[in-house]
């Protein structure tokens, strides 16, 4: 008969209580929506690093990497290549050669990571092509063709087929210059990456470098994300004087945000959740004030402290979870909604850009994020409802009663 | 067989700057089946000294016996306990649980003792046929008059068969028919169950059908009447 009481007593002041379901249902879908949109945008992050920057694994020389100079390849790489290629788990894997250097146009000049690529196997490996806005990646086969970000296209003040100037040290320190054609012109998400990446054929490369010359990096895409830990550590088993290293030390930062997600979940829930507390504690004290003499009647002919307190709890705790499953029924919609069309945030493309974000954010939520704030729901209940039902337990019969 | 004795019970309260001393050296005794009026003017102490009979309120001093148990020393938990074992209420202003029907009403204290449901309907439909609310039964107390809340309040009060009842102003919110029903109802009971009656009033009609009738001033009793009705 407590529940039968509870449950009455909880729909006696209807709007009250619907104000405080809606609270909640709110508090919920906000907070679930903007963890959708974080953990969205980080997904997509995560997913150009490993599917269009980085891959899965990298191999390179150790010395390549302390001083990215260019005598630093990786001895064997075609044979290395191999190797790594044979295991099933494997779903691209391609070398490359990498030089810094400038380029330069008749307008201007800048800085460069100048890539020398496979585009048969490079292809498959980043799938660079989807960026390309003109032109196109490396399909026409033509010699001297390289690709580059819009971002260094303005700067330089080239368009598609205009004439650009790379110039890097070979192994001996000597100054090369190559001429090379603008073939295709990509943009990213990240506005830095496009700023300063282009996109040559390895054998331009190499024949600019000498035929000796050699390849720096071997990147690796698997088949399976969570095959990671065991692929990285076959690879540098197979390759102990080279240095294998994972997404997530290549990207420290996108590992880091990744790693996040549910830190973010947590600060934010428990934002709301604080927010949510306040709500209950205010709504549960007013409801003791105005039952004070009902609840000193209900003590005076016998209702134990404990009974009491537990009624209370009970009509926090179900006025709470009234509200909860609206909020994640409506959260689940609109991130379904989202998901699928997105959120245009083109206004702050600038922005995001710099810091690798794409500028259409698809809101995307894991089951366990629901799991996780239905806990929270239910503790935030649970505990807001305690000093409100130490309140009414401390109430004088005597007193209350009289209590107008 | 004294149910209840009241030995130089003194209650004084310090809720304000001049302490307030509401009850002074009572001492009563009330036997099995008495039908008592405790009157006298406002702030003579008789609601005071009603709830130190039920265990609401701790006198300052003195001691108040029921059944051998000395009831003052015991702790808020016990106290409930004993209420509920022993006590029946039946308050000024009705206090039924706004959201229970009539029947819930009076079931629910017989919840608290853990009553078999057999138990309880049986129960149940024998107090409401007692006090004449039988096609009241799913009511809630919104739906009631005045006089057909008290009459549930009482069969609330006899619900859990207790040793005595205490009833503090039970007519004062009621019309002239309302009053004179109650009454017959609690004369009945106290002469078909024997059931111990203590009422606080002010109203004649209470006071002209109580047999004992002890008059408190300035919480003393200042007289301790039996009528011989």
């Amino acid at each position: 008969m407590i529940l039968l009481i509870v449950w009455r007593n909880i729909w006696r002041k209807k709007t009250r209580s619907l104000i405080i379901i809606f609270a909640v249902m709110l508090g919920i879908l906000a907070g679930l929506f903007i963890v959708g949109v974080f953990t969205g945008m980080i997904q997509q992050q995560e997913e150009d690093t490993i599917n269009h920057f980085y891959s899965h694994i990298q191999v390179h020389n150790p010395g390549f990497l302390a001083n990215n100079e260019v005598q630093y390849t990786i001895r064997g790489a075609g044979n290395a290549l191999a190797t790594i290629e044979k295991d099933p788990q494997i779903k691209a894997a391609s070398m490359r050669n990498i030089v810094f250097g400038m380029v330069a146009s008749p307008a201007a000049a800048n800085g460069a990571k100048i890539t020398g690529i496979i585009p048969a196997k490079e292809n498959p490996l980043t799938n660079m092509g989807v960026f390309i806005k003109e032109g196109t990646y490396f399909a026409e086969n033509k010699k001297n063709s390289a690709v580059i970000g819009e971002k260094l296209a303005r700067k330089l003040k080239v368009r598609l087929h205009s004439k650009i100037i790379l110039t890097f040290s070979d192994k001996e320190g000597d100054i090369l210059s190559g001429a090379f054609r603008v073939s295709g012109i990509y943009k990213t998400s990240n506005n830095q990456f496009d700023g300063a990446n282009v996109f040559v054929n390895a054998y331009d490369v190499n024949a600019l470098l000498g035929a000796d010359s050699g390849y720096h990096e071997i990147a690796v895409l698997l088949k399976d994300d969570r095959r990671l830990d065991i692929t990285e550590n076959l690879v540098k088993s197979q390759f102990q004087s080279l240095k294998v290293e994972s997404w997530t030390e290549l990207s420290p930062e996108s590992a880091l945000l990744s790693g996040m997600t549910d830190y973010i979940l947590e600060i934010l829930m428990g934002i709301m959740m604080i927010g949510l507390a306040f709500a209950i504690v205010n709504t549960m004290l007013m409801t003791v004030m105005e039952r004070t003499r009902e609840l000193g009647m209900l003590m005076a002919i016998g209702m134990n402290k404990r009974r009491t307190f537990t009624m209370l709890m009970y009509e926090t705790v179900i006025l709470s979870f009234l509200g909860c499953p609206f909020g994640m029924a409506f959260a689940w919609i609109i991130t379904w909604y989202f998901g699928k069309h997105g959120i245009d945030l083109s206004a702050f493309s600038k922005g995001l850009e710099n810091f690798g974000f794409h500028t259409i954010i698809y809101p995307s939520l894991r089951n366990s994020s629901y799991i996780q704030v239905s806990i929270m729901v239910l503790i935030t209940a649970f505990l807001a409802a305690i000093y409100p039902g130490l309140k009414a337990i401390k109430l004088k019969p005597a007193e209350a009663i009289r209590h107008i | 067989m004294n149910v209840i004795e009241v030995q130089n019970i003194t209650k004084v309260y310090h809720s304000t700057k001049i302490p307030v001393q509401a009850v002074t050296d009572v001492s009563l005794q009330f036997q099995q089946g008495e039908f008592t009026a405790l009157v006298g003017p406002s702030g003579s102490g008789k609601t005071t000294l009603l709830n130190m009979l039920g265990g609401l309120d701790k006198p300052t001093s003195g001691k108040v016996i029921i059944n051998g148990e000395d009831i003052t020393g015991f702790k808020d938990s016990r106290m409930i306990d004993f209420r509920l074992a022993n006590i029946g209420f039946v308050f000024q202003a009705y206090n039924l649980i706004p959201v229970l029907t009539a029947k819930e009403n009076i079931e629910f204290i017989m919840l608290l003792q853990n009553r078999p449901k057999k138990e309880r309907d049986a129960r149940v439909n024998e107090l409401l046929a007692e006090v004449g609310l039988e096609n009241k039964i799913n009511d809630r107390p919104n739906d009631l008059s005045g006089g057909q809340q008290q009459r549930v309040a009482v069969a609330r009060a006899l619900a859990s068969k207790p040793k005595y009842i205490l009833a503090d102003e039970p007519t004062a919110n009621l019309d002239s028919t309302s009053t004179a029903n109650l009454l017959d109802i609690m004369a009945r009971l106290n002469k078909d169950e024997n059931m111990t009656f203590i009422f606080s009033t002010h109203d004649q009609r209470v006071i002209d059908r109580a047999r004992r009738v002890i008059t408190l001033v300035d919480g003393k009793v200042s007289s301790d009447v039996t009528q011989g009705k």
